[in-house]
C-alpha cells in the first residue's frame, strides 16, 4: 500500500503562509482597530450628551444673564481694590457719624489678605478690618449701624456691642468690628469646553447679600 | 450466501488515487479557508469604513458644531464662572452678616409691648449669630417675653440665657439671644 507522504507540498505550505498573512496582517489589526474606534464612539457619544447638557443648562439660564451682569459689576464697583477707596470709606463713615451726631473714640483699621487653596490664582481678597468705638443716642447709634448695613461696598459687621455709657443714660456706646472686602482681579482665561455649567451653582446667600448693596 | 468482491485495479493504482483525492481536497479546504479570510477582511474593513469612520465622522462634526455653539455662549460661561468664584470667596463672611438694626428694631419691641417696667441695657452681636440682649426687669415674665418676640414672624428663635437677681436694685438681669429666620 502507498503511502501518504506527511511532508506538506509547496501548495499547502503557500496556503498556509497566505493564510497566516491575511489573518495576522489583515483581520487581527482590524479587528483591533474597529475595537478601538468602537470604545472612541461611545466616549464621543457621551461627549455629546454632556455638552448637550450643558448647552440645555446655558440656556435655561440665558435669562439670569442681566442679572449676573448686574451682581458682578456690583462686586466689582464695589470691592475696587484702592488705596483711595479706602481713605474715601474711611472719611464716609465719619461723615455719617459726624451727620448722625455720634462721636468717634477710637478707630483703627488693618488689612490682610485671605487667600483660599483653589482660587487664589485667581482672585486676591484682601479684608481691611475696621475697629471703631463710637458714642452716641441709641438710636443714632442704630442708624448708623443700619447705614453700614446698607452701604453699597461688600462690609460685614463681625462684631457688634451697643451698651449703656456709664456717663449719662441716653448716651450709648458702640463698638464695632467691620470688615471691608475688595479683590485684586487677575482674571485667567480658560477654556469654556471644559467648564461643567450645570455644576455652577451660585450660593444663594451671597447672591442676596450683593443683591441688597444696589 | 458469502459474496466475494474481486478489485480488478492494480493496488497502486487506488492508492495513487486516494492520494490525488486528498491533495485535491485539502487544497480545496486550503483555498475555502483564504476565501473566508479574504471576506472575512474586507467586511472587517467595510465596518471600519463605512460603519464606524463615517458615524466617528458625524459624532465628531456634531461635538464640532455643538462647541462652537458652546463658544456662542463664551460671555455667559465665564461672567457666571467668575461670579461663582468671587462668590464662593465671599460666602464665609456674607455669614456674618445678620441684619443687626433688624435685630435690635425686634429686641426692642419689648420696651414697647412687655407689661412691666422693662429696660434694655446691652445689644451684641454673638457669634452663633445671634443678637445677645441684656435686659432688667421688676417683674419676671419669660413666658410674656417669649411670646412677645416670637409672635413676630421673622423671628426663628429666643433662648434665655442666664436670669439673676440683684438684691440691691430689686430688679432681675435677663440675658437672651435672639435668633432671626434665615430668609432675613
Amino acid at each position: 500500500m502507498m503511502k501518504i507522504s506527511v511532508i506538506p507540498s509547496l501548495q499547502t505550505l503557500l496556503i498556509i503562509f497566505l493564510a497566516s498573512f491575511i489573518f495576522f496582517v489583515f483581520i487581527i489589526p482590524k479587528v483591533i482597530s474597529i475595537f478601538d474606534k468602537y470604545n472612541e464612539l461611545i466616549v464621543l457619544n457621551e461627549s455629546v450628551s454632556y455638552i448637550k447638557r450643558n448647552i440645555g443648562s446655558i440656556k435655561a439660564d440665558s435669562i439670569n444673564f442681566s442679572k449676573y451682569n448686574a451682581i458682578n459689576k456690583a462686586i466689582d464697583i464695589s470691592a475696587k481694590e484702592t488705596q483711595s477707596e479706602l481713605l474715601k470709606f474711611r472719611d464716609n463713615l465719619l461723615s455719617i457719624a459726624s451727620r448722625l451726631d455720634i462721636k468717634f473714640l477710637n478707630e483703627k483699621f488693618n488689612e490682610s489678605s485671605i487667600q483660599t487653596n483653589n482660587m487664589h490664582d485667581i482672585f486676591s481678597l484682601r479684608e481691611t478690618s475696621f475697629q471703631l468705638v463710637l458714642e452716641g443716642g441709641l438710636n443714632n447709634l442704630v442708624n448708623f449701624i443700619d447705614t453700614l448695613e446698607k452701604y453699597d461696598q461688600i462690609i460685614i459687621i463681625r462684631d457688634m456691642e451697643l451698651s449703656q455709657s456709664n456717663v449719662s443714660i441716653s448716651r450709648w456706646n458702640l463698638k464695632l468690628t467691620i470688615s471691608r472686602f475688595s479683590f485684586g482681579l487677575v482674571q485667567k482665561d480658560f477654556s469654556v469646553d471644559d467648564v461643567d455649567y450645570s455644576a455652577i451653582i451660585l450660593p444663594s446667600s451671597v447672591e442676596k447679600f450683593l443683591l441688597k448693596l444696589k | 450466501m458469502e459474496r466475494f468482491h474481486f478489485n480488478l485495479l492494480h493496488k497502486t493504482f487506488i492508492d495513487q488515487e486516494r492520494v490525488k483525492n486528498v491533495k485535491f481536497f485539502s487544497l480545496l479546504q486550503g483555498i475555502l479557508l483564504l476565501l473566508i479570510f479574504a471576506v472575512i477582511a474586507v467586511i472587517l474593513t467595510y465596518l471600519e469604513i463605512f460603519v464606524l469612520n463615517s458615524r466617528l465622522d458625524i459624532v465628531k462634526n456634531e461635538i464640532k458644531n455643538l462647541k462652537n455653539e458652546i463658544n456662542s455662549q463664551k460671555d455667559m460661561i465665564i461672567l457666571k464662572k467668575n461670579l461663582k468664584t468671587k462668590m464662593d470667596v465671599l460666602n464665609p463672611f456674607v455669614d456674618f452678616d445678620i441684619n443687626l438694626t433688624k435685630l435690635i428694631k425686634k429686641a426692642n419691641r419689648l420696651v414697647d409691648n412687655y407689661v412691666g417696667d422693662i429696660q434694655i441695657s446691652s445689644y451684641s452681636r454673638e457669634s452663633d449669630g445671634s443678637l445677645g440682649v441684656i435686659m432688667f426687669v421688676n417683674n419676671i415674665d419669660i413666658n410674656q417675653i417669649k411670646k412677645i418676640l416670637l409672635s413676630d414672624k421673622d423671628v426663628k428663635d429666643v433662648f434665655v440665657r442666664n436670669v439673676t437677681f440683684n438684691d440691691k436694685e430689686n430688679k432681675y438681669s435677663i440675658v437672651l439671644r435672639i435668633f432671626l429666620n434665615d430668609e432675613n
